[in-house]
């Protein structure tokens, strides 16, 4: 059960951060342009925290979406310890 | 294991089995000086309003519908500005710690210019004289802590829940204290 | 980016960026909308019903003001209330609330027209208050959503007239 997949590739992160701050951003003016026309800050507040909890839904688990770029690690030379280590040290970062 | 690899956490103990002692030293100091600033900035907005808390979290129900528990206030206490009747004010009782956010309804002011007064919270039915100190018939101006001048909505709640349970204060204390000691930035 | 901390710290972080945003432009979007009444309100007080019960005297007031037009988006409610001063013999000048109400935005009756009300908290100073001047004054203050508490200049209301002067004032 523990097993959750964190990965995302790079292009999927860069992907994944640009949709949620365009989901929040829209939330965030929608609620601020709803709220003043029937004149009730409350309502703005809602639109805006369903933007976020939609932002965390669509951005947060890894869809397929956001591996669709793999990198493409170089194979490591030989089956030593030290290219086995230097490859899992740049999967980390 | 996997779970906590997954939130990170094996990235930030990384960080610090790569730290030296100097590297330890130089992140101490670093938190030395987030405190320091936090700390200056506070006294700086002490300075600038003239209130010795010039920022409240209301604690009580006594103020409903105007405030609630939770809400923050923003206070100044310039000497020049003459209590009017009807403005929010905080005091604080003498021997009592708390401060209380309660509006003005009654004022008397003397020739000299010295003046007296009475207040009482809009949830409550009667003026605050129960809550004054033994003896106490008026709030003069020493007792006061600062007119409200701004607010913000349940933005103090945080403050609340750390004074109601302390163990969550110490909880959430510690592991910032740690997030800040042991990250590399 | 790259594992689920990391992600929801900076989807957090711009959400609360947003937020405070958003906040920031409610609170300037108050000096677009009036702060004042158009026209006075009307206070008058009908002086003979000004009534002594015990040690305490009771004024009788007409108010008549439409407080809708003072509400927007950021002003949560407003507290209304009639206030008394008067000088005291010794040279004391007292002010005193003698009657509150609280408006909140969205109620039907933000139309406040009263006749011949008492007030609600009533003048104790009983020896001071005979044969001086009282002067009622209508005032309010407006608590908004989030931001400044804006300071006290109202079209003014006042009307003085003087208190009457019975037979328990010769005491």
């Amino acid at each position: 059960m523990f097993n959750i997949q964190t990965h995302m590739d790079f292009e999927g992160q860069n992907r994944a951060e640009k949709i949620s701050r365009a989901i929040i951003t829209f939330f965030g003016f929608a609620g601020l342009i709803w709220g003043a026309i029937i004149q009730q800050f409350s309502q703005t507040i809602y639109i805006l925290a369903a933007g976020f909890v939609l932002a965390l839904l669509i951005t947060i688990p890894p869809y397929p979406l956001y591996r669709r770029k793999p990198l493409n690690w170089q194979k490591s030379k030989n089956q030593n310890s030290e290219g086995g280590e230097s490859s899992k040290k740049n999967k980390q970062k | 294991m996997s779970l906590l690899k997954s939130l990170g956490a094996e990235s930030l103990f990384g960080d610090v089995s790569r730290m030296d002692k100097r590297q330890f030293f130089y992140q101490v100091l670093s938190f030395g000086m987030i405190v320091s600033s936090a700390l200056m900035i506070w006294k700086g907005l002490m300075v600038v309003t003239g209130s010795e808390s010039p920022i409240v979290v209301v604690l009580s129900g006594s103020m409903e519908p105007a405030f609630h528990r939770g809400d923050l206030l923003f206070l100044t206490n310039y000497p020049d500005e003459p209590v009017r009747v009807g403005e929010i004010v905080v005091f604080k009782v003498e021997g009592r710690d708390i401060p209380i956010v309660h509006r003005v309804i009654k004022l008397h002011e003397k020739s000299d210019g010295s003046v007296k007064f009475l207040t009482k919270g809009d949830n409550n039915s009667v003026d605050d004289r129960g809550l004054y100190a033994p003896g106490q018939l008026w709030l003069t101006k020493k007792d006061i802590v600062g007119r409200a001048r701004g607010f913000l909505p349940y933005v103090g709640m945080i403050t609340i829940l750390m004074n109601e349970y302390p163990n969550f204060k110490f909880a959430i204390l510690g592991i910032l204290a740690i997030y800040v000691l042991l990250h590399r930035e | 980016m790259h594992n689920y901390f990391d992600r929801i710290n900076n989807v957090t972080s711009f959400f609360v960026t947003i937020t405070f945003l958003i906040i920031l432009t409610l609170m300037s979007s108050t000096i677009v909308f009036p702060k004042d009444l158009d026209e006075e309100p009307i206070l008058y007080s009908n002086t003979n019903m000004t009534k002594k019960i015990a040690t305490f005297t009771v004024v009788y007031f007409d108010l008549e003001a439409d407080f809708e037009a003072l509400f927007n988006w950021n002003v949560k409610q407003l507290f209304i209330y009639v206030f008394a001063e008067f000088q005291k013999s010794n040279g004391v000048h007292v002010n005193m609330m003698i009657w509150d109400r609280i408006l909140r935005r969205g109620s039907t009756d933000n139309w406040v027209n009263l006749k011949n009300v008492p007030a609600k908290y009533y003048l104790n100073d009983l020896k001071y208050l005979c044969s001086s001047n009282l002067t009622l004054s209508v005032h309010w203050i407006s608590i908004p959503t989030a931001g400044v508490f804006y300071p006290y200049n109202h079209k003014e209301s006042r009307i003085t007239f003087p208190l009457p002067n019975d037979k328990t004032c010769s005491a």
